[in-house]
């Protein structure tokens, strides 16, 4: 029988991810956006988010940043905070990443970019209590320049 | 001799069959090698027949990688045979009950069967429309798949009984990736960000038909899963071994693989009887960390009374004076008290019953105590280690004298005793070896006395064994060796089955003590 290849040409991550890229210019809410993408690498993107109104975050700007791979949607970005713009909150680490289960095991393919932002914010929104993860400055020093999908996160809250 | 007679002894004959079928089970390997070959002698045997005893009534098989998915399907078209559910449906119910039948029959009828199949990350099967899932009816409009976001005709979408529709390219690479990385084929969830229905066997192969490796990668994974998460199923733990072993308890009894490697099927370490699992884990914790260096030190130095330093005394008289420079104690190494009252009697010291020398004393002489005892059984236990670790080179020089044996004249399957022969040893020598475990926390009673009788014998006889062995064969010797091989092999394996019935007896009726040392 002959070998059927995987469908790829059509369907790489750049595909989805220029479609994403329409989706998200035309009608992303209005407190992200995105920062100037770079036209040669659209496997990096990253969103600037603003604390929304009534919430503890109010008037802070912070920078989310995607890194996609050619197996995107099928395997989830990584996704953290930019340093020196993270959001000071009991699940994200002073190095931006984030304990946010969507990000990890959690992940569906159907997830889009809008999506995982919006389930930051929600979870920033819900956040009562300014405070830093616990053990924070052990990990964030000593996991600098780890990619966060290789933790093993425990997930404590529900958001 | 008329036709019905026939009948009834054959009647006679099957009933004979079905009591101690653990005694002729083909497939019973452990039993099958401890059989008596001979008629056991009255008072050996202590109860004819033997009765049903919670180890006699273990039983187990090897199961090889093909028949691991036919033992799934068993099990699925068992229980299907009353829910009259999809097989896919039941299979994720199954394994999420980890192949209990009972447990997953119980819950379907007891309780609330919508819950039972929300945990169980399913569709309800009684309530799912009926109409086919990717054979919908609008064949003309376009629609966009929410993974690759691309207009794709309605034709090619596919989807989950809970109606998460996406096209046929998304779902390979999903299933693709899910199934290269993941370890547990039984847990895709739908592709759908909110939606925790799982994906079953059907979508797999409907979608996956092309490629045929990812399916038997899914078969794959899905007989691993099966095997970890049903309670009576175990891998054989040697390396490069694919089969498993199933058997009808949990209990910590060793099993032999296909592959000729014998474990425990309850904690799967190399197979350890008498001993029970917890005893050994506890065993080999303790050869590993240092509580006999501490038992050591305690039993061969002493703390100054003062700091508490520890000291070895290498010579020279009984007065010390403690190094420390912040402490500098003066005191009698005998008697540890103050060497004041000693004034200059410095090679005796007539102050023995001092309390608290006597404390510091008496604590000495149970340290010593305790490393005697453990090195009286750690070195016998070391000692048929080694011997075992001999093994191979035992069965090399036994290769060689059969075929020695066989220039003498005799046939290849007449020197066949000397390979069970050593199969016995080695058998004996394992057994006796965890004996010296069994041994180190069992407290003294008279049960322990007779278990050492037990094991005094069998030790005796193994070594005979093993050297009868030993000897060279000539062709004056080789009748008598081989009748004197034969006998003595016989009587390890019948010993051997002697101590261990009577260990299993007293597991049985609760008569060994333990002491956790």
């Amino acid at each position: 029988m002959a070998q059927i290849d995987f469908p790829a040409s059509g369907l790489s991550g750049a595909s989805r991810i220029n479609h994403e890229l329409k989706y998200f210019i035309n009608s992303a809410p209005a407190h992200i956006n995105l920062e100037n993408l770079d036209d040669s690498n659209i496997f990096k993107w990253t969103v600037n988010m603003n604390g929304i109104q009534g919430t503890m975050y109010e008037g802070e700007k912070f920078k989310l940043q995607f890194e996609f791979t050619d197996n995107y949607p099928q395997v989830s970005p990584i996704v953290k905070f930019v340093s020196g713009h993270v959001p000071v909150h009991p699940h994200i680490y002073s190095n931006g990443h984030i304990c946010l289960e969507i990000l990890y095991a959690g992940y569906r393919p159907e997830m889009t970019i809008v999506y995982i932002c919006l389930c930051v914010t929600q979870m920033l929104n819900k956040n009562k209590n300014k405070v830093v993860p616990r053990g924070d400055s052990y990990y964030s020093l000593r996991r600098v320049d780890r990619n966060p999908k290789n933790t093993s996160w425990i997930y404590e809250d529900e958001y | 001799m008329s036709d019905s007679d026939y009948e009834h002894d054959d009647e006679d004959k099957d009933n004979d069959d079905d009591e101690p079928d653990y005694l002729s089970d083909p497939d019973d390997e452990f039993f099958d090698q401890v059989e008596p070959v001979l008629k056991p002698p009255p008072g050996l045997m202590a109860k004819e027949p033997r009765g049903p005893m919670g180890y006699l009534d273990f039983k187990f098989t090897c199961i090889g990688p093909d028949e691991l998915m036919s033992r799934m399907h068993d099990i699925v078209k068992q229980v299907n045979a009353i829910f009259e559910l999809p097989p896919c449906t039941t299979r994720i119910l199954l394994s999420h009950f980890n192949w209990d039948k009972e447990r997953l029959l119980e819950r379907f009828y007891d309780g609330n069967q919508e819950k039972l199949f929300k945990d169980a990350h399913i569709v309800n099967p009684f309530r799912q429309a009926r109409v086919p899932v990717g054979n919908s009816t609008i064949l003309s409009v376009d629609v966009i798949c929410d993974i690759c976001l691309m207009e794709t005709s309605h034709k090619q979408l596919e989807g989950l009984e809970c109606h998460h529709l996406f096209c046929i390219d998304c779902w390979r690479n999903y299933m693709r990736t899910r199934i290269e990385d993941s370890g547990n084929a039984l847990a895709i969830p739908c592709p759908h960000g909110k939606c925790d229905i799982l994906v079953n066997e059907n979508i797999v192969y409907r979608v996956m038909q092309p490629f045929p490796d990812v399916i038997r990668r899914f078969q794959y994974l899905s007989a691993q899963t099966f095997v970890q998460q049903h309670k009576l199923m175990k891998w054989c733990p040697s390396p490069g071994c694919t089969f498993a072993v199933e058997a009808n308890s949990t209990r910590g009894v060793p099993v032999m693989c296909n592959c000729g490697y014998r474990f425990c099927f309850s904690c799967s370490s190399p197979a350890h009887e008498p001993v029970s699992c917890k005893y050994f884990q506890l065993w080999v914790k303790k050869c590993e960390d240092d509580s006999e260096t501490a038992h050591w030190i305690h039993a061969n130095t002493k703390q100054c009374p003062k700091c508490k330093a520890t000291i070895e005394k290498s010579g020279g008289c009984n007065h010390m004076v403690c190094r420390n420079v912040n402490c500098k104690a003066d005191f009698c190494w005998v008697c540890l008290g103050p060497w004041e009252p000693h004034g200059s009697s410095w090679y005796n010291c007539n102050r023995y019953n001092n309390s608290n020398a006597k404390v510091a004393r008496d604590g000495q002489a149970q340290h010593r105590q305790a490393l005697e005892r453990y090195l009286f059984y750690y070195n016998r236990y070391v000692n048929h280690m080694k011997s075992l670790k001999f093994e191979d080179k035992l069965y090399a020089q036994i290769e060689v004298k059969m075929r020695d044996m066989q220039k003498l004249g005799l046939a290849w399957i007449e020197t066949q005793f000397l390979k069970q022969a050593v199969d016995s040893l080695c058998h004996c020598r394992n057994t006796l070896m965890y004996t010296y475990v069994f041994a180190f926390f069992l407290t003294k009673n008279n049960h322990s006395i007779l278990f050492e009788d037990n094991q005094r014998d069998l030790e005796m006889a193994t070594e005979t064994l093993s050297e009868y062995l030993e000897r060279d064969i000539n062709s004056d010797s080789i009748s008598d060796t081989k009748v004197k091989v034969q006998d003595k092999s016989t009587y390890c394996e019948r010993r051997r089955q002697v101590l261990l019935d009577y260990v299993y007896e007293g597991y049985e009726s609760d008569i060994w003590e333990f002491n956790m040392m």
